[in-house]
């Protein structure tokens, strides 16, 4: 998910923050960081899903700020892994009086699922989540490493 | 010995180049003070640095993610108006979000007259 098509979710909010038109946010603070392309292409850390693939595990990583573990569902099914959280700051941001002068943050909850590209134990699985990243261990099942077979060319 | 020491040294110095990235930032105005909250996963209290000189205030984070193999580093910078207190901002970092309070200095609160 981009940040383009996040912003367009809270479209009511854009004007005020981004126009210009507010003037306490130019009182305040005026804004000296360059949007590089970086910054528009990709929401910083928050792009999709990493794989790694290693030989005895696969190693999921996806950058998922300001969530509760208790939040968050992991689901293997077959080879599809599927993650699922709330944000926790969503419930707590109900407050009318809250004035944002600058919002790029997604307050969405987070959905993501990937087909894993080799047969993995899922009762084996294993998730953290540390300084707001989940990194999900999957230990690779053992046959389908094994079973690499070589064709010989006549 | 002395030698052997030299390549690792040598070694870690060609680990590869940061990435610096753009963090997205809540920035919500209170009555008393203005509350910024950077989004910076893989990043806590302990790699997070806040400076701010001569009113400009920098956030500088290293995440533990990466990107292409080389390790993420969030930064982002503001201009501060003359009317925060700079003595007074406080930081605290959580799940990879950082929450930085800058009061307000007592000139630039809202004074409410009542009109009798």
């Amino acid at each position: 998910m981009n940040m383009m098509k996040r912003w367009n979710v809270d479209d009511g909010l854009l004007p005020a923050a981004w126009g210009g038109l507010n003037g306490l946010f130019r009182s305040v603070f005026d804004q000296i960081t360059d949007f590089g392309p970086e910054w528009m292409s990709d929401r910083a850390g928050g792009k999709s899903l990493d794989l790694k693939v290693e030989e005895k595990e696969i190693i999921a990583t996806l950058p998922m700020p300001g969530c509760n573990d208790e939040d968050i569902e992991v689901e293997v099914n077959g080879d599809i892994l599927s993650i699922r959280a709330e944000r926790s700051e969503e419930k707590k941001e109900e407050n009318k009086e809250t004035h944002f002068i600058r919002r790029e943050r997604s307050t969405m909850s987070f959905e993501e699922s990937v087909r894993l590209p080799a047969k993995v134990k899922a009762g084996e699985a294993k998730a953290k989540y540390e300084d707001g990243v989940l990194t999900v261990t999957l230990p690779r099942e053992k046959a389908a490493a094994e079973k690499t077979h070589v064709v010989k060319v006549k | 010995m002395n030698d052997t020491n030299a390549m690792e040294k040598s070694d870690v110095q060609t680990m590869p180049e940061p990435v610096t990235m753009v963090p997205p930032v809540d920035i919500i105005e209170g009555e008393n003070e203005v509350t910024i909250v950077f989004e910076v996963p893989g990043a806590n209290s302990k790699t997070a640095e806040i400076e701010v000189l001569n009113g400009i205030l920098t956030m500088t984070a290293k995440s533990s993610l990466t990107r292409d193999g080389r390790p993420v580093v969030f930064k982002r910078t503001f201009r501060l108006a003359d009317d925060v207190d700079v003595e007074r901002i406080s930081a605290k970092s959580e799940d990879g979000v950082l929450t930085l309070a800058i009061p307000k200095a007592a000139r630039a609160k809202v004074h409410r007259i009542k009109v009798e």
